[in-house]
């Protein structure tokens, strides 16, 4: 029997799909390996604290070491043990090991508690603290994170091995075209809240942590904005994105946990833990009410009507003494400053915004906050120029600038956008300059340009405009300082004349700050890790804060790089914020935070010598230095941030702001009017305060600006002895191994239903250099597969190996007269075989940018069955294949998520293959479109392209969609192979469903899901997918027992296109048909190539298929973890297609001639509708 | 060679100890004991039926049948009298505890067969893949003595038997009656239900269970299609029931115990797959293809270390009926001792 070749069972193909390229793996917090870098580690009683250090130090631009940082965690670790440890009852048995990063600038702080990992950079990055409050980073992230460790393994249901349970299964039905999938992960389901809340509180417990005006600051504006996150958002990670959501979910949960101490006593938190450790419940919030007696739903409202008490009790005393805020400076008129009711009743319309469709109170309220939000979000360090011609501010990392007088800022002026003139004006005017995100920044006095800090790799190039590739070659990227240009020019649009930016177009797009404009700017040299600049008076040197090995120091150093003087020498942690120099340019003042202490300090811009303008318990920050020698400053002397100002000729420091959110980041106008960043719920906003409204109330007795010379130098000259941690080279420690138990329920054929379990593992050492899974399913297909792969080097290589069988039923009509006019002498057979793939690879894979990556790879796979006749599989081709693949994408953050819009993924794959048909019963040949083949080599290209990207803004309508992020996909497809070859090596395409495929939207499973899956094959492949995508339901956030769902999506699509082959003879001369029925021909040149297009497909019987469409994405997560998207796809393929074996999908091979006559089946599958169901699969 | 390489514990313990020693400088982070890993008694009496939270066993066995006889349909004990029949299983088994209550587990069983007629002068000998089976066992219950050692545990058992094993019966030539190889599958899918409980006193511990298996139908590549007489046909196995006790006593280090398991095999059935949803209409069954089988087990178990046991056994058959689907030895076992060892890792 021959047919059986025919049937296509997934199992080949899924093997060589999933071998198709190397996973792109990476180390948890960088794509980038770093062999330049030796390990060590610090080991004490209950810790190991790893470490790294350049290997290199003479002449290393990038040399780091993380020693200091590593000895203090150690310290700090082995203090904090004991205390979480009793917090919980729980003491570790098992040693943590914490990994110190220093190979970036980017704040980084998780565990991973079953794996007894803790990760932290040294650095704690910029503006941590304006959410946090004053802290000392490494303790405060340590207990952190410890606290997570301690808290979650006490809280554990799950064996600590065990990540989730994996059930899940797929039925596909060939008769009613349907396949239906399900997953579900099976999980530890600890809320949102109380895991990030509570390490904020056990940190709390344990004397590491307190609730600080920042963080009070942060809750006071959620709670008087109305934006606390509900009872079900709270309870996920993945509940929204809108600003401070995610920092609401860690303050809301630390403000219940005060709440719930001050109610029942401060170890109810930690007993929730141990009450779920009993025992796994569908709810995890269940055990507040066995703890508490009180439902948890009961006790958030408890806690919402408690805080919104205390704050508007807070806010009226506010106002009582007289609010001074000033306004938020904005060049239009919003439509919350409203000023009568009739403007308030439009705000709070339903309606408002939103002129048709379906609205709701929810709906409204998001697209409220939406709007407030539109004005700044991250909006830090607004700044006048000393001639008043530039205003500027910090937002969200990028350098707003406009041409401006202040006589335009409504703020000072108190026209609240009344002049539409000038509003309009200020829409020519933005120039945008990269920064860092939410950094200082500085004029440089008398000329139009600024000094920023930046990555040293920020320049912008030719290639990366034209490609989006911008190439990382050494892994590192640390900040440095620039002197850039603004970039402006004189234009005029009709009768208005105004200093704007042109931006660049390059291939028909702007790009913001152009390779054109990039060249004007200038990198400071000698400045690396430099942040924070401040420029001096005079305009030739520049002061900031240098950062190495989890401590600043205050740098000065001219414009040109010239003079490098460090003012600090500290090397124990200490932290600074923004300088700024005194008015003679002699002085700077600096905040300084060092003993748990942080105050302004004034420095000796020669000598270095230091004394504190204060010295007290408050968070004194920001200071700015005015010109009539007065400092400006942000202090919490009565719970809020305001703005102070220090008096040099009397000492007395006034209350210049009375805000209820939070003023910071000060600065004086020309005129000593003052612009600072406001806190709101909504963001960080920049207000202006007209002089005459300052409040000026004398708070001098709230600071303390004498203190005992002694103590403060005594404080100053301390250094604590680490001398006792003593580092030793790493030994390459493997973390406890983790994994996942496994059961799948699949079909390959209607009567063949087949359970399969097992599960996988994963293993590595601390430092990410070695690692490796193994994932085995046993059952009727059994499937193995092991990965190796070594990070130590530039390129992360892998090795990999892969067994699959699988066992498949199926059956075949019979005709003995092969007619099928006469049924009477036709039957049924029934029969079962087995099939097996193995694949061995090595691969290598290479990050060019966060947007580039490529691989290289070499396979081998081979490929047979197991029929009944045969004792052992019998090996039916081999195959060895070399090759590479470029992979692009630049589809932004949540580029898997429902509805993508914008960016682009391009895969482009070139495989060379050698292929030996080695099938003994068949004398180690095959016929494939008439050729009889043997052992061939050939060479395939594959490229693929998906596209995404929102409909363009053309008139009202589509505008009004854009806004609603309707989104286009365009998917394309095309490959090409350069000679005949056996079927199991042409390309392939069908329907697809993810649970088998994988759940990407970067590359989309809508590519002729009309038809069935792997129905279609060919040498020559070109399909696009076109789609049009638009959100249903955005921002949902319901929960519904264990699960949440986040949004709803709708789209549309479409594809068209064909797989061609190569075409047997069809003149009778031509070919032979040897004793399965299959014409081979007599010489191979008559076996000719499909022209694309042109031909029809010989094999499907079209010269082009269509399909379209319709599906609904379901995006949401499962016990408040794990993501658990679902769809519904419904697809109608227009043509008829052909093809061999089961074509028609009823899993009987109709083996009769048919009325093509030659070896296609004879059954064909009807155009019609194929519906695609994924619960918990992704799309 | 199969035989020896799976019946000498010792080697195993020096494998497994050199295994061990040399994986220690950089295994020592990964597998130390973790705080929540359930307590677990050195002795064999004093475990639950679950093995804990956090504990994974990996166990290697070895089972070997030298067959004298096989049990009629009648079940009566039929001498062979120029045969030899010698089964051999080696096996790999995991338990991990995966809740305070839950155990998962599964086991890859890899068979050796051999068989040999005088009379005929035929010597055939195979070896392949069987059927992996794994399961997940609940514990209801559990009462602690008071040093908190487990005096009563009981558990509910689902498992399944997957038909991974070979069941091609290989070339054909003569009729399906001759076949080249040994089919290691039923080619069927088994979902068996258990309730087990155990109750301790002292150093003495009865350990019984009771079940059901529901063995479904499947097409099998070694059922005979009688119409073209060929292969290919769907084939049911019968259902059993079964229960067993085994009390074991504690002697220090050492356990001795002896488990009679009884099984009751309903008939088996056969045919071809029929439409719809209920696929086994079509299915006739085999008259005389059930029957009782009653086994005696004594075992001796050695608790080497909270870590390591050893367990040797003898499988007695007392009672069987029938040799209708020789050589699945799962299905209808034919009569002789089975000698069985295992080795028993833990961490």
């Amino acid at each position: 029997m021959r047919t059986f070749l025919r049937h296509v069972p997934a199992a080949a193909v899924l093997a060589a799909a999933l071998a198709y390229a190397p996973s792109a793996e990476a180390k948890f917090v960088s794509p980038y390996n770093h062999p330049d870098l030796d390990w060590y580690s610090i080991e004490t009683e209950h810790f190991v604290v790893h470490y790294p250090q350049s290997r290199v130090k003479e002449g290393n631009d990038h040399y780091l070491t993380a020693e200091w940082t590593a000895k203090k965690a150690a310290k700090v670790s082995e203090e904090m043990w004991p205390k979480m440890c009793a917090e919980f009852n729980w003491f570790l048995k098992e040693k943590i090991h914490i990994v110190i990063l220093n190979q970036s600038d980017e704040l980084e702080g998780f565990t991973i508690p079953s794996w007894d990992w803790i990760e932290v950079s040294a650095n704690p990055g910029l503006d941590f603290y304006r959410q946090r409050g004053r802290m000392d980073w490494l303790p405060d992230v340590l207990v952190h994170e410890f606290a997570h460790v301690v808290s979650l393994k006490a809280n554990a249901t799950l064996s600590e091995g065990t990540q989730a349970v994996s059930i899940g299964g797929l039925y596909s039905d060939g008769l009613s075209d349907t396949e239906n999938g399900v997953e579900f992960n099976l999980m530890d389901n600890d809320p949102f809240y109380w895991t990030e809340g509570g390490a904020e509180y056990w940190s709390d417990e344990s004397g590491y942590n307190w609730w600080t005006p920042s963080r009070d600051m942060h809750i006071r504006t959620t709670v008087l904005e109305d934006r606390l996150l509900s009872y079900d958002e709270w309870q996920t990670r993945a509940q929204s994105f809108r600003w401070g959501d995610g920092e609401r979910g860690y303050q809301q949960g630390y403000s219940f946990a005060l709440y719930l101490r001050q109610r029942f006593g401060n170890t109810t938190y930690q007993k929730f833990a141990l009450e779920s450790n009993k025992g796994w419940r569908l709810d995890w919030n269940d055990v507040i009410e066995e703890v508490t007696g009180v439902p948890a739903e009961t006790l958030y409202n408890d806690w919402v009507a408690y805080i919104t008490k205390k704050y508007q009790d807070q806010y009226a005393k506010v106002k009582a003494e007289g609010e001074v805020v000033g306004q938020e400076v904005a060049w239009a008129p919003q439509a919350w400053e409203y000023e009568d009711p009739a403007g308030r009743d439009a705000w709070f319309d339903p309606r408002w915004k939103r002129k048709s469709g379906p609205v709701n109170e929810d709906t409204a309220r998001i697209e409220r906050e939406k709007a407030r939000e539109r004005t700044g979000t991250w909006q830090m360090v607004p700044r006048i120029s000393e001639d008043g011609g530039w205003m500027g501010v910090n937002s969200r990392g990028l350098l707003s600038l406009a041409k401006t007088s202040e006589a335009s800022v409504n703020a000072f002026t108190g026209a609240v956008g009344s002049d539409r003139g000038l509003a309009d004006l200020r829409n020519y005017s933005g120039t945008m300059i990269p920064a860092d995100f939410m950094a200082a920044w500085d004029f440089v006095p008398g000329k139009d340009s600024v000094v920023v800090s930046m990555a040293e790799d920020s320049a912008n190039s030719r290639l990366n405009e034209l490609t989006g590739v911008k190439p990382e070659l050494d892994g590192y990227n640390w900040k440095s300082l620039w002197v850039i240009p603004i970039p402006h020019e004189q234009e005029k649009d009709g009768n208005v004349s105004f200093t704007g930016y042109k931006a660049d177009k390059v291939l028909g797009r702007e790009v913001l700050f152009s390779s054109k404009q990039w060249k004007t700017a200038r990198k400071i040299p000698n400045t690396a890790r430099g942040i924070e600049p401040t420029v001096s008076p005079d305009g030739k040197k520049v002061a900031y804060l240098e950062y190495t090995d989890g401590v600043l120091n205050l740098v000065t150093i001219n414009l040109d790089g010239t003079e490098k003087k460090r003012l600090t020498n500290f090397d124990d942690g200490t932290w600074m914020q923004r300088a700024d120099w005194s008015p003679d340019g002699t002085k700077l003042a600096v905040a300084l935070f060092r003993n748990f202490q942080q105050d302004i300090w004034v420095i000796d811009a020669q000598t270095g010598a230091a004394e504190p303008l204060m010295y007290d318990r408050w968070e004194d920050q920001d200071p700015f230095w005015a010109k009539d020698g007065s400092i400006w400053f942000s202090s919490d002397p009565n719970g809020i941030f305001n703005v102070f100002r220090w008096d040099p000729a009397t000492k007395k420091i006034a209350q210049v702001t009375n805000v209820i959110g939070g003023a910071q980041a000060p600065s004086l106008t020309p005129e000593g009017n003052l612009l600072y960043s406001y806190y709101t719920g909504h963001g960080w906003k920049v207000y202006g305060l007209a002089k005459e409204d300052y409040l000026m109330k004398d708070a001098t007795a709230s600071f303390t600006q004498d203190p005992p010379k002694d103590a403060v130098q005594a404080a100053w000259a301390h250094r604590e002895d680490l001398s006792a941690f003593k580092p030793r080279p790493y030994k390459g420690e493997l973390m406890a191994p983790t994994g996942a138990p496994v059961i799948r329920l699949t079909n390959d054929s209607r009567d063949n239903l087949a359970i399969q379990a097992g599960g996988y593992v994963f293993l590595q050492d601390f430092v990410e250099n070695h690692g490796g899974y193994v994932q085995a399913l046993l059952g009727e297909d059994t499937l193995v597969v092991g990965q190796y792969f070594y990070q130590g080097w530039y390129p992360t290589l892998y090795l990999t190996a892969y067994h699959y069988t699988t066992k498949f039923n199926y059956g075949f009509l019979l005709d003995e007269d092969n007619n099928a006019a006469t049924t009477n002498d036709q039957g049924m057979w029934q029969g079962r075989n087995e099939q097996y793939a193995n694949i061995a690879m090595a691969s290598m894979d290479y990050p060019w940018s966060d947007t580039l990556r490529t691989s290289g790879f070499s396979r081998y796979l081979e490929y047979g069955f197991r029929t009944t006749s045969e004792s052992a599989f019998q090996p039916y081709m081999w195959t060895l294949q070399s090759g590479f693949d470029v992979n692009f994408t630049n589809i932004a953050y949540f580029g898997s998520a429902a509805n993508p819009f914008g960016g682009r993924n391009v895969d482009f794959n070139y495989t060379f293959g050698a292929t030996d048909i080695v099938f003994a019963p068949q004398a180690s040949r095959s016929v494939d479109d008439g050729q009889m083949l043997d052992a061939y080599n050939y060479n395939k290209v594959e490229l693929r392209w998906t596209e995404q990207a929102l409909v363009p803004a053309w008139g009202k309508v589509l505008s009004g969609l854009q806004e609603l992020r309707h989104t286009l996909q365009l998917d394309a497809q095309l490959g090409f192979i350069d000679r005949n070859v056996d079927r199991w090596d042409e390309f392939r395409a069908g329907g697809q469903h993810p649970f088998y495929w994988g759940s990407d939207s970067l590359r989309p499973n809508t590519m002729f899901s009309g038809y069935p899956s792997n129905s279609l094959s060919g040498e020559t492949m070109a399909q696009v997918n076109l789609a049009y995508r638009f959100p249903l339901r955005r921002e949902w956030n319901k929960r519904v027992g264990p699960f949440y769902f986040y949004d709803v999506t709708g789209q549309v699509m479409g594809s068209a296109g064909n797989l061609w082959s190569f075409r047997p003879p069809e003149n009778a001369d031509d070919f032979y048909r040897n004793e399965f029925g299959e014409r081979v021909a007599r010489n191979a040149d008559s076996v000719r190539r499909e022209i694309p297009f042109v031909d029809e497909a010989y094999k499907n019987g079209n010269r082009l298929l269509y399909d379209a469409g319709g599906e609904v994405r379901v995006s949401g997560s499962l016990f408040n973890q794990g993501y658990w998207n679902s769809f519904l796809r419904v697809v109608y393929g227009f043509n008829t297609v052909r093809g061999y074996g089961d074509v028609n999908g009823d899993d009987v091979q109709d083996t009769m001639n048919n009325a093509i006559g030659d070896e296609l089946s004879n059954e064909v599958e009807e155009p019609g509708v194929r519906v695609y169901v994924g619960l918990g699969t992704g799309w | 060679m199969f035989y020896g390489r799976f019946q000498s514990p010792e080697v195993h313990v020096i494998l497994s100890l050199a295994l061990a020693s040399w994986f220690e400088p950089a295994l020592a982070a990964g597998f130390e004991a973790k705080t929540m890993r359930a307590p677990l008694s050195s002795a064999e009496v004093e475990r639950p039926l679950v093995i804990g939270r956090g504990w994974m066993e990996l166990g290697l066995g070895a089972d070997l049948k030298d067959a004298t006889g096989a049990w009629s349909n009648d079940g009566d004990l039929v001498p062979f009298d120029a045969a030899r029949w010698r089964y051999a299983t080696g096996r790999v088994g995991v338990r991990y505890g995966i809740t305070r209550a839950g155990e998962l587990w599964a086991s890859v069983p890899y068979h050796y067969v051999h068989l040999t007629n005088d009379a005929l002068g035929t010597d055939t000998s195979d070896n392949g893949l069987g059927d992996p089976s794994f399961g997940w066992k609940f514990e209801w219950m559990r009462a602690n003595d008071a040093s908190r050692v487990p005096t009563a545990s009981l558990v509910t058992e689902l498992s399944f038997r997957v038909p991974a094993g070979k069941e091609a019966p290989g070339s054909f030539i003569g009729g399906p009656n001759t076949v080249e190889s040994f089919v290691m599958s039923t080619g069927t899918t088994d979902i068996d239900l258990t309730v087990r409980g155990r109750k301790r006193v002292g150093a003495v511990a009865v350990t019984g269970a009771i079940g059901y298996n529901r063995r479904t139908a499947g097409v099998t590549q070694f059922v005979v299609e009688t119409k073209n007489r060929q292969f290919g046909g769907r084939f049911k196995p019968g259902d059993e029931f079964h229960a067993s006790v085994e009390p074991m006593v504690q002697l220090g280090p050492v356990a001795v115990g002896a488990a009679a398991a009884f099984r009751h095999r309903q008939d088996a059935a056969v045919g071809t797959t029929s439409g719809g949803l209920l696929m086994n209409r079509n299915l006739d069954t085999i008259e005389d293809s059930g029957g009782l089988m009653l086994d005696v087990k004594p075992a001796l178990v050695v608790n080497a270390t909270r870590s390591l046991d050893v367990r040797a056994q003898v499988g007695i058959p007392v009672m069987g009926e029938g040799l209708a689907f020789f050589p699945l030895e799962t299905i209808t076992p034919t009569y002789g001792l089975t000698y069985s060892g295992t080795l028993a890792f833990r961490y």
